[in-house]
């Protein structure tokens, strides 16, 4: 196979004085999906927000589309086609969903095809369009995180970042969202996903890293690492008759 | 440097200052004045250091508490209450300021977000500045009251109460924050939320330096009511009196103990020469100067890698975060 | 005792303040868009008004420019001065949060003041046109003309602010980062561009209140701290990030000066002003006309 659209190697964040990542290093296949599990602070997130350029990696590789991109503002990388729902959304409440939809593409590249984009997000969220006008604020969680997925989507992003996208939400919009990943996934979106609920990341990824207090402890495939004892007894103890 | 080196050090500093008056002609020597502005202005910024490094936050009001603090002796004089360097109208002019820090500073400082305490400090100094201008006779009005210029005998008194003021500010700032207080303030300060979540009550701490600060501010004030002997709202409200300390502790370094006594001290020698030489040049020149300070130097001489090396000191943070980006997310 | 005058009398006053507030209200929209997207209330916009309104006064002067005339020097202008300044003042620091910059703001003040004392001279100023003391006359109650015109500058000011902010790309870009601005970056949105973008609208606005103070009062190099402070008290009452706020802020403040020198001598107006913005920081910082729930962020 040809080069990964986006490797990561030796990669490592410091917050203030404390380091919060150690040599992270781990590669994402064009259209593939890559999840990224660990429990509370194993820094995850950390890992997404180095890599859309919101944190400053200290040291460390980033490699996106063959060139180096780590350092780089996050303004910038979402224009280079890495794109981020953060946690907890992000969305700005105040304005309406359709003008959270529009500032999705305020990229360069992605505004002379808002409209073309516009309507393939109205098409896989049919829910957005119905409540174009309604103050983004006001809609409810699972409604907030479709349209920060779309959001994200209107930039025309190479990869994919969603960062907890099932915190806090019921669990039948769970399924949802799930379901949405591997709606997108088939549509050739190449997706990193960074999840708590660990069933589902590793049921849906082609591969997958576990991180534990800023270290990777284990890579491989999603399946293989979904089978594994250690993973089971670690991390899904309670979580599997559920999901 | 350790604890006795500091100790040492502050002990021998000021034993030299306190000996110049034997070698230079105190009421001749301009060397002697320079030295009383500076010391007074030591004490100021050391108030404003204070309530930075306490509050994280920064007060635009000086002013009303140095100039509260000079009218408590004016009136306190005029009305025959207290005299000439009266211990009592000293102690009052700090505590007066003080209490009014409380007020003001209890629903100020338990906002999270800082721009109120800046705007209403900030809005303090004018409202004082009108109250004493609308106070009749009492006040003198915009024209200020006289004080008996004829109780002046000496400038030594001047000289050593500014130098006590100044060591006296300089160690209560040191105390306070180098207590285990302090250090728990400097620990929690960058993310407030959180220490509320804990249950920890910061606003008390804040408050008390805050009301400390203005305690200090108010015997500055007073000092210079003594030494001025007229007292109006134009120059003892006046904004110069929080602007040159903030500049100072900005230059010397905020946070730190010896960075607002080397930038008190520095800026009272430039802006004594430029009074000379510049006359009406000089008010442009200090805005100038904080804009270029807060541009190229952010954390101040005392952070500069020569001077460190130099002293061989601790490398200490700036509470108000006045550093570049370097990548600390909130 | 308390005298009662009559009620064309105490209507002609608040018809007065609200006239007069709308100058306040012009300074505090450009107080309100810097501060939503730098976090920092930027207490040089006084002095970025006095120099509009030295600007409106030497047109006047030398090229007998009238003062509605040097709108369109004056504006654009104080859009590109506006620009620059972020760029070469704020730019650097823009990151490093607020404190930098509030004491940027501070030190530019210091120094435009007095900068403007050494150029111009401390003495006061004021464009006299011809027009300058026509009152219009209607139901028995007089209008000044160059009030009113003021009030229309503030009317229009405010119209075109809303639209920009709500009809355009950039506008918008504004809005989401004064909510987010970590999200707005994550769509693209450069900071130092919105900050910039709000840099030159409120350095214009403060431009066309600088017209409106050279036409209205009589001004000097000093004036413009003042006319901060009464632009804070009127973003502090209107609640801060809404531009409508920010005029109903100003016109509230103008009608209570109105009236409190009408009933009181005229510096404890002043003082009843200050202490109504203490208040408000102190008890109710979110402003007056702001609910609640909608300053409340997730």
């Amino acid at each position: 196979m040809a080069n990964p659209l986006l490797r990561v190697s030796d990669l490592n964040v410091f917050y203030g004085d404390a380091q919060a990542l150690w040599d992270i290093g781990f590669y994402v296949d064009e259209g593939a999906v890559y999840s990224i599990i660990g429990s509370n602070g194993a820094g995850k997130s950390t890992v997404l927000r180095a890599l859309s350029g919101l944190v400053r990696p200290a040291s460390g590789r980033v490699e996106f589309l063959g060139s180096r991109v780590e350092g780089k503002g996050a303004d910038v990388m979402v224009d280079l086609g890495i794109s981020l729902v953060p946690e907890g959304r992000g969305l700005f409440t105040s304005l309406t969903v359709l003008e959270n939809l529009e500032l999705g593409a305020f990229t360069k590249r992605a505004r002379p095809k808002r409209a073309k984009t516009l309507e393939w997000v109205n098409e896989l969220f049919p829910i957005i369009e119905a409540r174009k006008d309604q103050q983004a604020g006001k809609m409810s969680g699972g409604e907030q995180q479709m349209v920060a997925i779309g959001r994200a989507l209107m930039s025309r992003p190479k990869l994919l970042m969603l960062d907890e996208p099932s915190l806090g939400l019921a669990p039948l919009i769970v399924k949802t969202v799930f379901e949405i990943i591997r709606t997108l996934n088939e549509q050739k979106v190449t997706i990193l996903l960074v999840e708590q609920n660990i069933h589902q990341a590793l049921k849906i990824a082609d591969r997958a890293l576990v991180l534990k207090t800023g270290r990777t402890t284990m890579t491989g495939k999603g399946d293989e690492l979904l089978a594994d004892p250690e993973i089971q007894k670690a991390y899904m103890g309670t979580l599997r008759k559920g999901t | 440097m350790k604890k006795k080196t500091q100790i040492g050090l502050l002990v021998l500093v000021t034993a030299l200052f306190a000996a110049v008056p034997l070698i230079l002609d105190s009421e001749k020597s301009y060397y002697v004045y320079f030295l009383f502005m500076a010391f007074t202005f030591i004490a100021l910024s050391q108030s404003w250091n204070l309530v930075a490094g306490y509050t994280g936050q920064i007060s635009l009001g000086l002013h009303a508490f140095f100039g509260l603090g000079a009218y408590v002796i004016a009136i306190g004089w005029g009305q025959e209450i207290i005299g000439f360097f009266d211990p009592l109208g000293m102690i009052l002019s700090g505590l007066i300021p003080a209490i009014l820090a409380v007020v003001v500073g209890i629903p100020l400082l338990s906002k999270l977000r800082g721009d109120y305490f800046a705007l209403g400090t900030l809005g303090l100094g004018e409202i004082l500045r009108l109250v004493f201008i609308q106070g009749g006779a009492l006040t003198g009005g915009s024209a200020g009251l006289m004080l008996p210029s004829s109780s002046y005998t000496s400038m030594l008194p001047y000289y050593f109460i500014a130098l006590f003021l100044a060591v006296f500010a300089t160690v209560v700032t040191y105390l306070m924050v180098q207590s285990s207080l302090g250090w728990a303030l400097k620990a929690v300060r960058d993310d407030e939320t959180a220490a509320a979540a804990n249950g920890i009550n910061i606003l008390k701490y804040k408050v008390l330096a805050f009301a400390v600060g203005a305690f200090m501010a108010g015997l500055c004030g007073s000092l210079q009511a003594y030494y001025l002997f007229h007292i109006h709202p134009q120059n003892f409200f006046g904004l110069n009196w929080t602007l040159y300390p903030i500049l100072m502790c900005v230059l010397g370094g905020v946070g730190s103990i010896t960075g607002p006594v080397i930038g008190a001290i520095f800026l009272t020698a430039i802006f004594e020469l430029s009074k000379i030489l510049l006359p009406e040049i000089h008010p442009i020149f200090s805005g100038l100067l904080i804009v270029l300070t807060v541009i190229f130097l952010p954390d101040g001489i005392v952070r500069l890698g020569w001077f460190e090396k130099f002293f061989k000191g601790r490398k200490t943070e700036s509470p108000i975060n006045l550093k570049l980006f370097t990548g600390k997310e909130k | 005792m308390f005298y009662l005058p009559p009620i064309d009398i105490l209507i002609q006053i608040l018809i007065n303040g609200i006239l007069f507030g709308a100058m306040y209200g012009i300074a505090a929209i450009g107080l309100s868009l810097i501060f939503g997207t730098m976090q920092i209330i930027f207490i040089a916009q006084g002095a970025m008004i006095v120099l509009a309104a030295y600007g409106t006064f030497w047109l006047f002067h030398f090229f007998s420019m009238d003062p509605y005339l040097s709108i369109i020097v004056i504006f654009p202008v104080s859009v590109i001065f506006g620009l620059g300044l972020y760029q070469v003042l704020f730019r650097r620091v823009a990151r490093a949060g607020k404190f930098p910059s509030l004491l940027i703001a501070f030190g530019l003040m210091v120094l435009l003041e007095n900068l403007m004392s050494v150029l111009f001279t401390p003495n006061p100023r004021s464009v006299r046109a011809s027009y300058t003391a026509y009152g219009i006359s209607a139901l028995g109650l007089k209008i000044s003309f160059t009030r009113l015109m003021a009030f229309i500058m503030a009317i229009l000011a405010t119209t075109g602010v809303s639209l920009f902010l709500k009809k355009t790309l950039i506008g918008k870009a504004v809005r989401a980062a004064s909510e987010n601005l970590e999200s707005a970056t994550l769509v693209g949105i450069t900071p130092h561009r919105v900050n910039s973008v709000t840099f030159g609208i409120g350095i214009g606005l403060a431009g066309l209140a600088g017209i409106a103070t050279a036409t209205t009062y009589s001004f000097d190099p000093y004036f413009g701290f003042v006319f901060s402070l009464k632009a804070m008290i009127a973003l502090a009452l209107g609640g801060m990030g809404s531009v409508v706020g920010a005029l109903m802020g100003g016109v509230l403040l103008g009608v209570l000066e109105s009236y409190g020198s009408f009933f009181l001598t005229g510096g404890w107006a002043d003082v009843i002003s200050y202490a109504a913005f203490m208040l408000v920081l102190m008890f109710r910082p979110e402003g007056l006309f702001v609910r609640s729930s909608d300053s409340e962020k997730p």
